[in-house]
């Protein structure tokens, strides 16, 4: 079972996806099972954030910024997000290691 | 956030919006085989005549290009050659490709696919690898690609290869002097548990020479053919066809060894200089792109009037391989796809429910790559 996701978690994604944005949406193609997922918009900022180096909570905060969301619904709709495709492979999750300078954890 | 979508709808956007989300990119044609079939060149001369290595693309001009393919919307990228695993950049384009988020298929002949080269590639990130298979035993298969030993190297890189997690499946490509194993093909694809597709269409060289067409099946093979072993492979009937056109410069895009831009890589026409333009310049405003783009069933002198055409499963690049004109035949009759047409024709009359292929506007395949 997957443990709770933290603030300082900063997921990336993973090479098992492959993905791109087609006529406005952004898709992800899961290479072993040539499944196509679809992202809104907002799953495709926190898809594009998820480099490894980005932490939830600044996820959640770029979220607000951009859609103009309540951070409470934000950080509920962000996780569910994050959970399901951890779930799935599609992301990796890490919390260790020092943050590349100049990031906000 | 997350919402299901399907493949085929994906193609049908991107072909409707000429978005190129599959690109098969020619990175060298050297190759370490002789096929007698090699679309590229004569494989008896040392190059292809009139270029010459040094002028294939660089690997900074290759990387370049990975980066506007993918700012153009590609998601399916292919290498291929001549041999693309002869190339001694390719797991850095690997790389490069897949951490852009592309997905990485390596066509490949086979007989380069040893251990050391497999476990870099997959670490590199390439998902599948299309593998070429020319006959059911070495003898066959060896005598296709001139080398011996190639047939065991080619079923033992295959099997390596889908051991180390990647995706493989086997080209089949039917000939004259394979038509009797193609059954047996199959058997040995299904006891290796390897998926397969397999095609009858060979097209002319792009040095102009046509000798590789002289192995062609003949209208009897291919009755026998599809009434057999590949009868899962006959195309559906398309009564309602309106169209003759392939996926070839909206969502599918090729690029030569020069940085040549092709509407398929099936489809050789030069379309824009990579070397000169950008990528994002030649998709958007080749006219040859332009062109291909606008034509109408109307524009297709043969076609728009052929009593086959719900039967008919014509690769544009395979008749201007053949033809040397994209919109042809000029007449019925002119390529081999015709008379291919003419076979499915009478097998559907015979049995119109039979056929569970691919339905008939598809991409022009090219017949292999190393
Ligand atoms: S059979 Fe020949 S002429 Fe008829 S639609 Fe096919 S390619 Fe065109
Ligand atoms: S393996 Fe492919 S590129 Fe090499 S000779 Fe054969 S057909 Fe040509």
């Amino acid at each position: 079972m997957m443990r709770p996701l933290r603030g300082d978690d900063r997921p990336l994604r993973s090479p098992s996806v492959a993905w791109q944005t087609i006529d406005g949406e952004t898709v992800l193609l899961r290479l072993k099972e040539r499944e196509l997922l679809g992202l809104n918009a907002v799953g495709r900022q926190v898809w594009e954030l998820a480099d490894g180096k980005c932490s939830i909570d600044r996820i959640v905060e770029r979220v607000v910024a951009e859609h103009r969301v309540p951070a409470g619904v934000a950080r509920a709709d962000v996780l569910r997000f994050i959970e399901e495709l951890t779930a799935i492979g599609a992301f990796d999750l890490g919390t260790d290691g020092p943050v590349p300078a100049g990031e906000k954890p | 956030m997350i919402t299901a979508t399907r493949l085929d709808q994906l193609h049908r956007r991107a072909y409707e919006k000429c978005i190129p989300i599959n690109v098969t990119f020619e990175i060298t044609l050297r190759c370490n085989l002789r096929c007698v079939h090699c679309y590229n060149f004569d494989r008896d001369l040392p190059y292809l005549p009139g270029r010459s290595r040094e002028e294939e693309l660089t690997d900074a001009e290759i990387l370049r290009v990975l980066v506007e393919v993918r700012a153009e919307g590609c998601l399916f990228l292919s290498f291929t050659g001549g041999a693309a695993l002869l190339h001694p950049g390719l797991e850095g384009f690997i790389r490069h490709a897949s951490q852009a988020g592309m997905a990485v298929t390596v066509k490949s002949n086979g007989s380069l696919l040893v251990p050391a080269t497999i476990d870099r590639i997959a670490a590199a990130g390439a998902s599948a690898v299309d593998v070429s298979l020319y006959g059911s035993e070495a003898e066959t298969h060896d005598s296709f690609v001139k080398v011996p030993g190639a047939f065991q190297r080619t079923i033992d890189g295959a099997l390596r290869a889908r051991a180390a997690g990647l995706r493989v499946r086997f080209s089949l490509l039917i000939l004259r002097r394979n038509v009797d194993q193609i059954a047996s093909m199959i058997e040995l694809a299904a006891r290796m548990g390897i998926p397969w597709s397999a095609d009858p269409q060979i097209t002319a060289r792009y040095d102009g020479t046509r000798s590789s067409l002289d192995d062609r099946v003949d209208r009897e093979s291919l009755d026998r053919l599809f009434r057999g072993p590949l009868r899962q492979l006959l195309p559906h009937l398309d009564e309602a066809r309106t169209s003759v056109q392939c996926s070839c410069a909206r969502s599918v895009c090729g690029i030569s060894a020069f940085g040549e831009v092709y509407p398929c890589i099936g489809a050789p026409m030069p379309s824009g200089s990579l070397r000169r333009h950008s990528f994002h310049d030649v998709w958007c405003d080749s006219p040859a792109l332009q062109w291909i783009r606008n034509l109408r069933l109307e524009d297709f002198p043969a076609c728009r009037t052929c009593e086959h055409m719900a039967h008919c499963r014509r690769s544009s690049g395979v008749v201007y391989s053949n033809t040397g004109m994209y919109n042809g035949p000029e007449k019925f009759g002119e390529d081999w796809t015709c008379m291919e047409a003419e076979v499915f024709h009478r097998i559907h009359d015979e049995a119109p429910a039979i056929g569970g292929g691919p339905p008939l506007q598809g991409t022009a395949s090219k017949e292999t790559c190393g």
